[in-house]
């Protein structure tokens, strides 16, 4: 063995490097306070590793790029942790440099002979700021989306330059696969690749001037090995264990993803860069300019600590040097927290943040029973009733339908729509007509005189009686159960199921027992064609015709038209004050629509409280 | 065997022979072959890199002059109060060409006769711009603009972006352009 390493050494002269790596001079003795800078260095050693491991099962693509760190987050053998180790490694690069930075301005390392390696770092803080820019847009989830098109319309704003800036970093005037096969490129590739080298030369310059010792006297000179890189390793072990505990217990968000159509009012950037965000939204930042405030400012603040080595030849100039940055830090210290605060104080930012976290669970839900067509999963939620349904009720129908427990600035004209369809709302409508539809008087028009004067109502006042008597109960439910089978709903009972065939008969003669008759037949104003029929029950011509009533295809057809002829009374005797709908809403937006209605959806996973 | 290891001069250490013209010419050759060499692919690379500045546009969106259909009249509130609308039109994303892809949204508000689109891009940083109630808000540095587009606080730079719309028969049709935030006034990107 040691024959073998005597000839590598003399083919190669590793020994002369590993003495120069290792035996360092420390005047002064190992200190906690040099830990830093090799901290640094283990991080991004730890996002090379997790970096390569990512790489290997990212596929940046507008249709691929969330669908492919869902799999990592949710699918993939320990995918959670290296995701998550990336995702708060990056961080903890970010909290490491700013103390690295703050230890090497108060122990005066940047003055001369120091300069160029001061600058080299700041160099190397850009590039990790630039690594973690490029890097929240990747999962393509909404948040990275939206943050990080705030910061490339920033760029936009570049002096001279601006708009052909952002546009060759988007990859084109819109965000699209191009924007992130760049960012990709740039994170994976030319910022590393820059980052390797200028930390190369980091240490290298470093090792030329040798540890910056406050005061040498304080200990016996001790060399980097072992005394100084065990205190290295005991803090690298410290940072390995905070960022493993964080990634195992609270892991990496992955929002809904990204959709340029989809309004996202939570848009706000990584935490590291929330007080420049709430910064541009200070009195002064308006004062100045959105320019000024984005570009300048911060370029500024930047340019006084690279010029930190020479304001230090001045007299008084490294106090300057070590207040300023100490106000700097607190300053941001400081916006952040207005940030987090405001943004905690905000009842539309909690309403949003708690709209996409829904979402996003909706659509790792939905990736899981429905597997994510090539398309990508952004039509899973597109196509999905529960997603879909809420908003387009919300913006179509609630004024007048108005939901429980919200708050109209007028009362309803309809009645709430919670259980449509249901053997409850059936049941209502049977025996409860007018109380049923009650809101509708509330039209000041009296365009509700229609329904609630109409044949129905007195049908319903008529048979209150024997609909309500328990003794009918049976008969009742058996009509509920045939009138329900119609939804096709996925709890209906089948065409043949003894309560459904009574509650045919019942239907058809209104016998409701063998003694109780009903004041009319159903069929006597209604057509319908049972479920499993070719034979239609009734002429019809005077009421809604209730072929699959309640089903997806009858509430397509009511909400496209209530004036439609197979509504007769709804529409022909002007009966109802619904509009149609037909034009307002696309024949996918009906879709969905019905289909929410009628509960055509995948249900929704129970959630399981997140500890936060 | 350590001992028997060549010493290399340092390049410090070496006698630089009397320059000639024949070396100076050698020197210079090995610059220029040097700087080929160097640029032609930096060059090559950034041609590639700029290629969204280079490449020649393709159509866009809609009809012969641009306008898309996004709403029908009915949709219109007569009262004044603006409606949001998405704009469907092809997208042409990257190698794909995404058929009645959702491109953006807009507000559509009638005022006395006239129809007003607005475009739900805050023009402060590219944000989405939601209407609430009596006025637009943006949630991202919240930027605030009066019902009719203009701005109430400081945050953003202009009113809000108008585009051209125009009614056919019973169609609602919008010329669909987005514009550079931050600025003053409305540039077309």
């Amino acid at each position: 063995m040691k024959r073998l390493l005597d000839w590598l050494d003399d083919r190669t002269g590793y020994r002369d490097l590993m003495h120069e790596a290792l035996y360092e001079r420390i005047p002064g003795g190992a200190r906690w306070r040099y830990v830093w800078g090799s901290t640094l260095v283990f991080v991004f050693f730890l996002q090379v590793i997790t970096g390569f491991c990512l790489w290997m099962a990212y596929s940046p693509s507008d249709h691929t790029a969330w669908e492919s760190v869902y799999y990592i987050q949710h699918q993939m053998t320990f995918g959670h942790v290296i995701r998550g180790v990336h995702h708060y490694a990056a961080q903890a690069m970010v909290v490491l440099m700013v103390v690295h930075l703050m230890q090497v301005v108060i122990d005066g390392a940047y003055k001369a002979p120091r300069e160029v390696n001061f600058w080299l770092g700041i160099i190397l803080m850009q590039l990790v700021l630039a690594l973690g820019l490029t890097g929240y847009l990747l999962p393509w989830d909404q948040k990275g989306f939206y943050a990080t098109k705030v910061a490339t319309n920033i760029m936009g704003q570049t002096p001279f330059i601006g708009p052909q800036l952002q546009q060759v970093v988007q990859g084109g005037v819109e965000y699209g696969h191009h924007t992130l096969t760049r960012f990709f490129a740039l994170h994976a590739g030319i910022l590393p690749a820059l980052f390797v080298a200028f930390l190369a030369l980091h240490i290298y310059v470093f090792r030329r001037h040798g540890i910056t010792v406050p005061n040498p006297d304080r200990a016996p000179e001790a060399k980097f090995w072992p005394d100084q890189v065990l205190k290295d390793g005991v803090a690298c072990l410290a940072v390995l264990a905070a960022i493993l505990a964080l990634a195992w217990f609270r892991g990496a968000e992955l929002g809904a993803p990204a959709n340029a159509a989809e309004d996202f009012p939570a848009a706000r950037p990584e935490w590291y860069y929330l007080f420049l965000f709430q910064f541009l939204k200070t009195g002064f930042a308006h004062q100045i300019g959105e320019q000024a405030a984005a570009i300048f400012v911060p370029g500024a603040l930047m340019l006084v600590i690279m010029l930190m080595p020479f304001i230090a030849k001045v007299r008084g100039g490294h106090a300057f040097n070590v207040v300023f940055l100490v106000l700097l830090i607190a300053g941001a210290i400081g916006l952040t927290a207005m940030a987090i605060v405001e943004d905690n104080d905000s009842a539309e930012f909690q309403a949003a943040t708690a709209q996409t976290r829904s979402d996003a669970e909706r659509v790792v839900q939905l990736a899981k029973v429905e597997g994510i067509p090539p398309q990508g999963a952004r039509t899973l939620l597109r196509n999905d009733p529960l997603t879909q349904g809420p908003r387009l009720f919300n913006q179509y129908c609630a004024d007048c339908h108005q939901p429980e427990g919200v708050k109209f600035d007028h009362p309803p004209l309809a009645p709430s729509l919670a259980e449509f369809g249901s053997r409850n709302w059936i049941r209502s409508v049977l025996t409860d007509f007018a109380g049923h539809f009650e809101a509708v008087g509330n039209f000041e028009g009296g365009e509700g005189a229609g329904i609630l004067g109409g044949d129905m109502a007195t049908w319903s006042s008529d048979n209150q009686m024997a609909l309500s008597d328990k003794a009918n109960a049976a008969g009742v439910n058996d009509l509920i159960e045939f009138l329900y089978s119609q939804s096709g709903r996925a709890d209906a009972k089948p065409t043949d199921d003894p309560s459904v065939v009574h509650g045919r008969e019942v239907f058809e003669t209104a016998q409701l027992t063998e003694a109780v008759a009903l004041s009319g037949a159903c069929i006597d104003c209604h057509a319908m064609q049972p479920v499993g029929d070719e034979l239609q029950l009734g002429e019809g011509g005077y009421a809604p015709n209730l072929t699959g009533y309640g089903s997806v295809a009858w509430i397509k057809r009511f909400v496209s038209n209530p004036a439609d002829d197979v509504f007769p009374c709804y529409g022909g005797s002007g009966n109802n004050a619904m509009p149609a709908f037909a034009d307002q809403l696309s024949e996918h937006q009906l879709e969905m629509l019905a289909r929410w209605l009628a509960g055509d959806y995948h249900p929704a996973a129970e959630t399981t409280a997140v500890g936060e | 065997m350590a001992d028997s290891k060549p010493k290399l001069p340092k390049s410090s250490e070496i006698e630089e022979p009397a320059s000639s013209d024949r070396r100076g010419f050698l020197a210079a050759s090995a610059v220029v072959t040097g700087a080929v060499c160097t640029l032609a692919p930096l060059g090559a690379a950034a041609v590639f890199v700029l290629d969204p500045l280079l490449r020649k546009k393709t159509g866009g969106e809609g009809d012969g002059d641009g306008f898309i259909k996004v709403a029908t009249l009915d949709m219109i509130h007569e009262d004044g109060t603006p409606v949001e609308a998405k704009v469907i039109a092809d997208r042409q994303n990257a190698w794909n060409l995404e058929k009645n892809a959702e491109i953006g949204t807009v507000y559509l508000r009638k005022v006395g006769e006239n129809l007003i689109c607005f475009s739900a891009v805050c023009p402060h940083l590219g944000c989405f711009v939601q209407f609430k109630g009596d006025h637009y808000h943006c949630p991202c540095h919240n930027s605030q603009f009066d019902i009719d587009g203009n701005t109430t606080n400081a945050t953003p730079p202009r009113p809000m972006d108008t585009l051209e719309c125009k009614v056919e028969g019973n169609d609602v049709l919008v010329k669909y352009q987005t514009f550079l935030a931050g600025l003053p006034e409305q540039v077309t990107v």
